[in-house]
């Protein structure tokens, strides 16, 4: 299947006034459609940091990350982010005065989707991660954390985007709400095609993965294929 | 468009918060706004009063003693006492010239200049009553003229008018034992007429008689006010003895009556030279102004013009007007009195010849003057005389030193100068004056109430002071918490922002639009009520701070003094409401001269200012929002 994202010798060195520290060392892998991701690895290996990469947040320091074949540095990657790439994160971090509705038509308003048209949209969205009808008018902080999950998730379907970044997506959640999250990023990458990459330290999440890498010191290896 | 709204909505979610910010931001700017226009008021104000009040101080020198004078009046047949001020040595006016004292003009020790009345009338029809003669004559028998005896008259020498009767009565009046005169023969005498023995018992049919009038004598000072020695005596009555007009004495008879024919009796034509017309009390207080034409500027001053200002009666009785020319010719200088407290200087020199003219001009009526109700305040010296023309002194181009008929201490209404205004300028005046070491010369202060204006406005200038510092302190302080909650707090809003593809941009407006909305609001309304605040705080300074322009307590005066000019400031305030109040400078007593009207401009720079801060702070926010990386703080922030 085609590369969707590819790494080659991706390093990244964080540099402050008095030292210099490398975070990622000369990663190099790949990431396709309809496949879920999973990073493990302890904290301070440098998942969060390959994950910011991925996003568009910041670029590689040596090496080059391409998304579809075009290197990440010459692409517009707000527009990336906006298009493309949709980030969700442990603690969901949601717009806490915005309703339900509003976070998910949020990033349909952004790419200047009329509002009408952004709201069936939306509804539709909170409907395929099985939000109930009664929460939509709702604020993030009156619904629990899987439900805010599930918003965070439709939110990023919501961008349209085809690649789906996860930072500990269930680190905040029970242990049923986690097997819904699970299943509904699969159901993302395997039924929508999206390329699922998960940062996680949870092996029931990297259980789920297609593939899993490890990281360590900054080095990405492959676990499982 | 989306992120501008979605900002107003996130505002509007958070209403107490919005709310708390919209009202203090208002508050505080009200207060830096009213602070400001009152401050800049102040300051208005002040330069205002600057321009319109002068700070003079007079000079006189303090008599030694006070000495009962005792009078003989013939009619009473007793004394009447009137009190007379003793002098010691005369305090030279260059006491005055010392380091540091900062006069704008003066000290001027100033003289009043006789001019020759040439051709311009200088009576009113019903004035000049009393008048001089002087005559030969003889009593029509021995007698003491204790009382009115009758005298013929054998010669006239001078007289303002013919004298068609004789015999005369004469009463030697103020002397109680007069010397005795003798029948067979014949004395020279000046006498004036228009006295009588018994006139409230009588009235018309009481007896008219003369009294005596002083002979030739001479007050002749030189520059340093020294009297000339003169055998002149002063004597009323000579006896006319064969030769007599041939000697000294009977010459000078004869030049006192040639001076009689060129000036009558009361007849004055003075002319009062200054450096400053402000340094003329009727001139300061406002009872003498300007009724057509100009005064005198600067330059006059300076370069000593030859333009005069001359009395609003004067000009109409010889039909003069502004732009005329005005011939002067001065005699002599008087420098022991101003020209309506004058006289006293002898017609005669200490030769005993006429003064000769030593400066001859034309001047230019540059203003004409008039005289309001003259305030009882004082002395007379203060009040101006009928005729009294006024000139730069630098005018006069030639020396006056040979010509001085009088010299006197430094009196109120001799000597004056102007320094700046502001009770600093007096107290470092009076401090410097204290170090001379002069103690018998006393300076009085007049400000026409400035000091204690200057007061309340620093005063209320200091009070508006703490009011903008306060305001502005306030501001910073709530412009900066609330940037804090609604922006620096927001770092995570950002992150999220970034993560779903806001450009930097973006997120800026998606910041700033809320915030500055209800800053703009709340500097608006803030602006606004300031505004308002400072007008009423003005019009209620207005309403309470009348003022007595015409004169206030000096540096150097009694606290007594001090009260009862309070009091008199008060009255007029009291009276500035009725209608019909004295149309000349009494009116200026209660005028109302504070400017009031606050500058919105100074609104706006406020407000805007605010404003500005609030956007620099929000900005400053804003850009350490966005130097955090976005997934690093939403992964701290989630765990």
């Amino acid at each position: 299947m085609e590369k969707m994202i590819e790494a080659v010798n991706v390093s990244y060195i964080y540099q402050t006034k008095y030292q210099k520290t490398k975070a990622l060392s000369e990663v190099s892998c790949s990431f396709e459609r309809g496949k879920v991701y999973a990073i493990t690895g302890k904290s301070g290996s440098g998942k969060s940091t390959f994950l910011s990469l991925l996003a568009g947040l910041d670029v590689p320091t040596e090496g080059t990350l391409s998304i579809e074949g075009q290197d990440i540095r010459k692409m517009d990657r707000d527009a990336y982010r906006l298009n493309r790439a949709s980030v969700i994160y442990q603690a969901f971090h949601l717009f806490p005065l915005l309703t339900v509705m509003e976070n998910v038509m949020f990033p349909m308003e952004l790419q200047h989707v009329a509002r009408k048209e952004a709201k069936v949209r939306a509804q539709e969205y909170l409907k395929q991660v099985d939000l109930p009808e009664t929460l939509y008018k709702k604020m993030p902080g009156m619904i629990s954390g899987g439900e805010q999950q599930r918003v965070a998730i439709a939110r990023a379907m919501a961008a349209g985007g085809e690649i789906l970044l996860a930072d500990e997506p269930t680190g905040n959640l029970d242990s049923q709400n986690e097997q819904v999250i699970v299943d509904l990023l699969c159901k993302l990458a395997h039924e929508k095609k999206y390329a699922v990459i998960v940062v996680t330290h949870n092996e029931a999440v990297a259980a789920a993965a297609d593939v899993v890498y490890g990281m360590k010191d900054g080095e990405l290896s492959v676990v499982r294929e | 468009m989306t992120t501008i709204r979605s900002s107003l909505v996130r505002l509007l979610r958070t209403p107490v918060k919005t709310a708390f910010f919209f009202l203090l931001l208002a508050f505080t700017v009200s207060l830096v706004c009213a602070g400001g226009n009152l401050w800049k008021l102040c300051g208005d104000n002040l330069e205002r009063f600057e321009k319109i009040f002068t700070t003079i101080g007079t000079v006189e020198q303090t008599p030694e003693r006070t000495e009962q004078e005792a009078v003989w009046f013939a009619d009473e047949m007793g004394y009447r006492y009137f009190n007379r001020s003793v002098y010691g040595d005369i305090v030279s006016d260059s006491v005055l010239d010392f380091e540091g004292a900062g006069y704008l003009s003066g000290p001027e020790h100033r003289a009043y200049y006789e001019a020759l009345p040439q051709d311009y009338e200088l009576k009113e029809d019903y004035e000049g009553m009393t008048q001089a003669m002087i005559i030969e004559a003889s009593p029509l028998e021995d007698c003491i003229p204790a009382g009115p005896v009758k005298i013929e008259v054998k010669r006239v020498l001078y007289s303002a008018y013919p004298v068609n009767v004789s015999p005369i009565y004469l009463c030697d009046h103020n002397t109680e034992h007069p010397q005795m005169l003798y029948a067979d023969k014949t004395y020279l005498m000046a006498l004036a007429d228009g006295w009588t023995h018994d006139w409230e018992e009588k009235g018309s049919a009481a007896i008219f008689e003369y009294a005596p009038l002083e002979g030739p004598y001479s007050t002749q000072a030189d520059a340093d006010g020294n009297r000339l020695p003169t055998a002149l005596t002063g004597n009323w009555i000579e006896e006319l003895t064969p030769g007599f007009y041939e000697t000294e004495r009977g010459k000078a008879w004869l030049t006192l009556c040639r001076d009689y024919e060129l000036r009558a009796l009361y007849e004055s034509f003075p002319v009062t030279a200054t450096q400053d017309l402000n340094l003329i009390m009727a001139f300061y207080r406002k009872q003498a102004y300007l009724a057509e034409g100009e005064l005198f500027s600067e330059e006059d001053y300076r370069q000593g013009n030859r333009v005069c200002l001359v009395p609003a009666r004067f000009a109409k009785r010889n039909g003069l007007t502004v732009g005329d020319s005005l011939h002067l010719a001065l005699r002599y200088a008087n420098y022991a009195a101003s020209a309506n407290r004058g006289g006293g200087e002898s017609r005669l020199n200490a030769e005993g010849e006429i003064y000769q003219v030593f400066e001859e001009s034309d001047y230019v009526i540059k203003g004409i003057y008039d005289v309001g109700v003259a305030s009882d305040e004082g002395d007379w010296g203060y009040l101006l005389e009928r005729n009294e023309v006024f000139i730069p002194t630098a005018s006069i181009k030639n020396s006056d030193e040979n010509n001085i008929a009088a010299y006197g201490p430094m009196k109120g209404y001799t000597t004056a100068f102007r320094i700046p205004n502001g009770s600093e300028s007096i107290e470092n005046y009076k401090a410097l004056w204290e170090a001379q070491g002069v103690d018998n010369v006393e300076i009085t202060f007049y400000d026409g109430g400035y000091t204690r204006l200057e007061g309340g406005l620093k005063s209320m200038r200091n009070m508006s002071l703490i009011l903008l510092a306060t305001g502005i302190v306030s501001a910073v302080c709530i412009v900066i918490f609330f940037c804090h909650l609604f922006i620096t707090k927001q770092k995570k809003r950002t992150a999220i922002e970034r993560g779903l593809g806001m450009t930097k941009g973006q997120c800026v407006r998606s910041l700033l639009t809320g915030i500055l909305v209800i800053a703009l609001a709340g500097s608006a309304a803030g602006a606004f009520g300031g505004q308002v605040f400072a007008g009423r705080a003005a019009a209620g300074m207005e309403e309470t701070e009348l003022f007595d322009t015409r004169f206030s307590n000096g540096a150097v005066q009694l606290e007594q003094e001090r009260e009862e000019s309070d009091r008199a400031g008060a009255d007029a305030g009291e009276e500035s409401g009725s209608a019909g109040a004295d149309e000349t400078g009494e009116a200026a007593a209660s005028e109302r001269v504070y400017l009031t009207e606050t500058d919105w401009r100074m609104s706006a720079v406020c407000g805007g200012g605010v404003f500005l801060f609030t956007i620099a702070a929000a900005m400053a926010g804003v850009c350490g929002n966005l130097k955090r990386e976005p997934l690093a703080l939403l992964s701290e922030a989630g765990k």
